[in-house]
């Protein structure tokens, strides 16, 4: 099930003028975002929200291209051992961090040391990380115990992962999120103001240095057209909306799927349906509960669901969404269609089935979902009725966002409703506690 | 009077350290915690745990009491979590679109409930006072934050006579046009207040006109309007002084949801924010000041009755 979002821009310029005078510098973009990030510390959040600004203010060693193939970032060149377990990073020269310091590979190995230690996405690839040094100013080696295919993708990915710091900051830092005034990156716009609970704002870096290849996704030749980016908090969604209308906002995100209509049509507003990548709801399944630790009973609750009522229960319009089993969309080279069958089959008798194969007798199947995350909870409910039906005793309990977390680590419980990071790599789908 | 206003401040006292504990003892009492919100889904326990030992969360909850205590008593209200400033400086930046919020919604309150509530009052049962009393019921009824959105679809998408979110500093930026992006949320908070202060301003002055000392002023042969604003009103405005004292307590502090409609930097987003975030010095700061703006609220309304009616004499 892939869902798709929805984002607006109001035109500055007529469609002629754009045309034939091509992008020029200068202006402020004015973005509304629909949450105020706790941190722009990438290291340290995975949050969506967070990203939409720390992209254009910090830097990894590598970055996604249209495709979600990691190309190089701050690196001129890379190369690996013949037997797969030495990483030599070669940084690009002159690349300069926004205090006006040059970046060196000191600051690539603090930066990946704190990722290492305290980084949220580190896990899988650090805990094979034998040694890793700067060998001189420009070159990194990296030793690991054992080949790590997914390499270049945990150093692409942002949400919680390595985005490079100067060494002052990184080791000042430690475990805790680094402080506003030490936003230092090598990104095209450098931090400015953070003015709490109202907005984030970025001016551009004029000595900030980009790559000569071709721009493609997060990848290659990063250009600052506009003086200032200001991203404005603006949780309330017909806000979002109508301040594009009223020109208070030039771009905005996260509009709700039921309130596109209001902006289909309007000359001044283009609606861009965002479906690359695609990102999909999930419910994990707990394993080790005595329940679903029972592979029928899983079994079960897959033949049970059927998805096009739970895709249109979340996300209403089928222009907003797809069905689709796989885990990557075509055009990303993890796509695959290998181990689908099992996706949508709405057969209740066959659920109905396997439980009595499970010998399951009417112990409580708990669900458990954040009700402030609208899609997810009215698909909870959706979900809820199916499971009832072929005669789960369905316990949904319903938590806010906060409290969810603490609710999922009891360990105790039956499954949860969220959407999975959106990196794409199979070894990062789905994260384990 | 100076006893009285002794007594007062004692039981201010009293009851902005009975705030500060509840409000602590509350805090514990929700589950979730900042570092797992900060860390989001991805975190392990061990990174949580790591981040919570840092901020001082793995520790029992009395010595966490007594350092908070300690700490608010030398008037240290402690660092925010999120924002990583210290608490009071933060509140003190969102409290500027809070207070001038108020003041303007107050200025709606005011200017629309106590004119409806006495034109209603004079002529009681007429049509002009069921119709005011319709829209008062109606001002009650309909949500602030369903308001605020219509009025924002017409006035800023449609119309785009004014913005439709957001607020700069009048202070900073020294422009005072600004406040312009406070009308829209003013009006929302304020029919919405302006109902109740409407009905009790009708109920007193009903009240009032019915009295002997009226029926001798309009014996005299004083003009209704005389009548009406010098002898009723006055005598009228210590019920409706009481509401409004505590509406403007309430616009200042509580316009959370007006405040997140309208992408407002103010306190009561804050509110909202810092309880989702877990952020407990910035939630009990907050506290803190709504706690001691009602107890100063509530005495200089008491002082303010003896002023508007001299009769009263405070033992």
């Amino acid at each position: 099930m892939w869902r798709k979002s929805i984002v607006l821009m109001v035109l500055v310029l007529g469609i002629g003028a754009a045309v034939s005078a091509g992008p020029a510098p200068g202006g402020v973009l004015r973005v509304a975002l629909a949450s105020e990030p706790g941190t722009l510390d990438m290291q340290l959040t995975t949050g969506v929200a967070a990203s939409i600004p720390a992209r254009h203010v910090f830097e990894g060693l590598f970055a996604f291209d249209e495709n979600y193939t990691p190309r190089p970032m701050l690196l001129e060149d890379w190369e690996l051992s013949a037997d797969g377990k030495t990483v030599t990073f070669y940084l690009r020269k002159g690349v300069l961090f926004h205090n006006g310091k040059e970046l060196v590979a000191e600051d690539v190995v603090a930066s990946l040391e704190r990722w290492g230690k305290y980084g949220l996405t580190s896990k899988a690839l650090w805990s094979h990380v034998v040694e890793l040094k700067a060998v001189d100013d420009y070159t990194v080696v990296m030793v690991l115990d054992q080949p790590f295919a997914p390499l270049e993708t945990y150093l692409a990915n942002i949400y919680g992962g390595p985005r490079i710091y100067p060494k002052e900051v990184a080791e000042a830092a430690g475990g805790e999120p680094i402080p506003p005034e030490d936003y230092i990156g090598t990104g095209p716009y450098k931090f400015a103001e953070w003015k709490a609970g109202d907005y984030i704002k970025l001016v551009r870096f004029d000595k900030y240095s980009a790559r000569d290849d071709a721009a493609s996704g997060y990848a290659g030749k990063r250009v600052a057209y506009f003086d200032e980016l200001i991203f404005y908090f603006v949780p309330e969604d017909n806000a979002r909306l109508v301040g594009i209308q009223a020109g208070t906002y030039d771009y905005a995100v996260n509009i709700p799927n039921d309130l596109y209509p209001n902006v289909e049509g309007d000359p001044n507003i283009v609606p861009i349906i965002v479906d690359h990548p695609p990102v999909y709801p999930v419910a994990l399944i707990n394993t080790i509960s005595p329940l679903t630790g029972n592979v029928k009973i899983r079994q079960a609750i897959l033949a049970a669901l059927d998805m096009e009522p739970i895709m249109l229960a979340g996300y209403g319009d089928p222009k907003f969404w797809k069905l689709n089993g796989s885990y990557f969309a075509p055009g990303i080279r993890w796509y695959t269609t290998a181990g689908t069958e099992a996706y949508d089959q709405a057969d209740p008798a066959k659920a109905k089935a396997l439980l009595a194969e499970a010998g399951y007798a009417g112990e409580p199947l708990r669900i458990i979902v954040a009700g402030d995350m609208t899609a997810q909870y009215n698909q909870s409910l959706v979900v809820a009725d199916q499971l009832k039906k072929v005669g789960f005793n369905v316990d949904l309990q319903v938590y806010d966002k906060a409290t969810l977390p603490a609710a999922t680590t009891g360990r105790t419980r039956s499954g949860s409703s969220r959407s999975p990071s959106s990196t794409p790599s199979p070894t990062r789908r789905w994260c384990c506690r | 009077m100076l006893s009285f206003v002794v007594r007062r401040a004692a039981g201010m006292v009293v009851s902005v350290l009975l705030v500060v504990t509840i409000t602590f003892i509350l805090m514990q009492l929700i589950p979730g915690d900042p570092a797992s919100v900060l860390l989001g889904p991805n975190a392990t326990p061990e990174q949580i745990e790591a981040l919570n030992r840092t901020w001082g969360f793995d520790k029992p909850i009395f010595v966490q009491f007594y350092k908070y205590f300690a700490n608010f008593l030398r008037g240290n209200l402690g660092e925010s979590i999120f924002f990583r400033q210290p608490v009071l400086r933060i509140i003190g930046q969102r409290a500027e679109t809070s207070v001038f919020l108020g003041i303007m919604a107050l200025i709606v309150v005011v200017g629309l409930g106590i004119p409806a509530g006495v034109i209603a009052a004079v002529r009681p049962n007429s049509w002009v006072d069921n119709s005011l009393l319709l829209l008062a019921l109606a001002g009650a009824s309909i949500p602030s934050f369903w308001l605020g959105l219509m009025l924002m679809v017409l006035f800023a998408g449609k119309l785009h006579l004014l913005p439709s979110s957001g607020y700069t500093s009048v202070i900073a930026t020294g422009n005072i046009a600004n406040l312009k992006n406070l009308i829209l949320p003013a009006f929302a908070l304020g029919f919405v207040n302006a109902a109740l202060v409407a009905r009790t301003a009708r109920s007193s002055m009903l009240d009032v006109l019915r009295a002997d000392y009226i029926t001798t002023a309009r014996a005299k042969g004083l003009r209704d309007s005389v009548v009406i604003l010098k002898h009723a009103l006055r005598n009228a405005a210590i019920p409706i002084t009481t509401v409004i004292s505590f509406t403007f307590a309430s616009l200042v502090s509580g316009a959370v949801v007006t405040e997140n409609v309208f992408a407002l930097p103010g306190v009561g987003s804050l509110i909202v924010q810092s309880v989702l975030k877990r952020d407990y010095p910035t939630i009990q700061g907050i506290m803190l000041v709504v706690a001691v703006l009602y107890v100063v609220i509530n005495f200089v309304t008491d002082l303010a009755y003896a002023f508007l009616d001299p009769r009263i004499r405070y033992r």
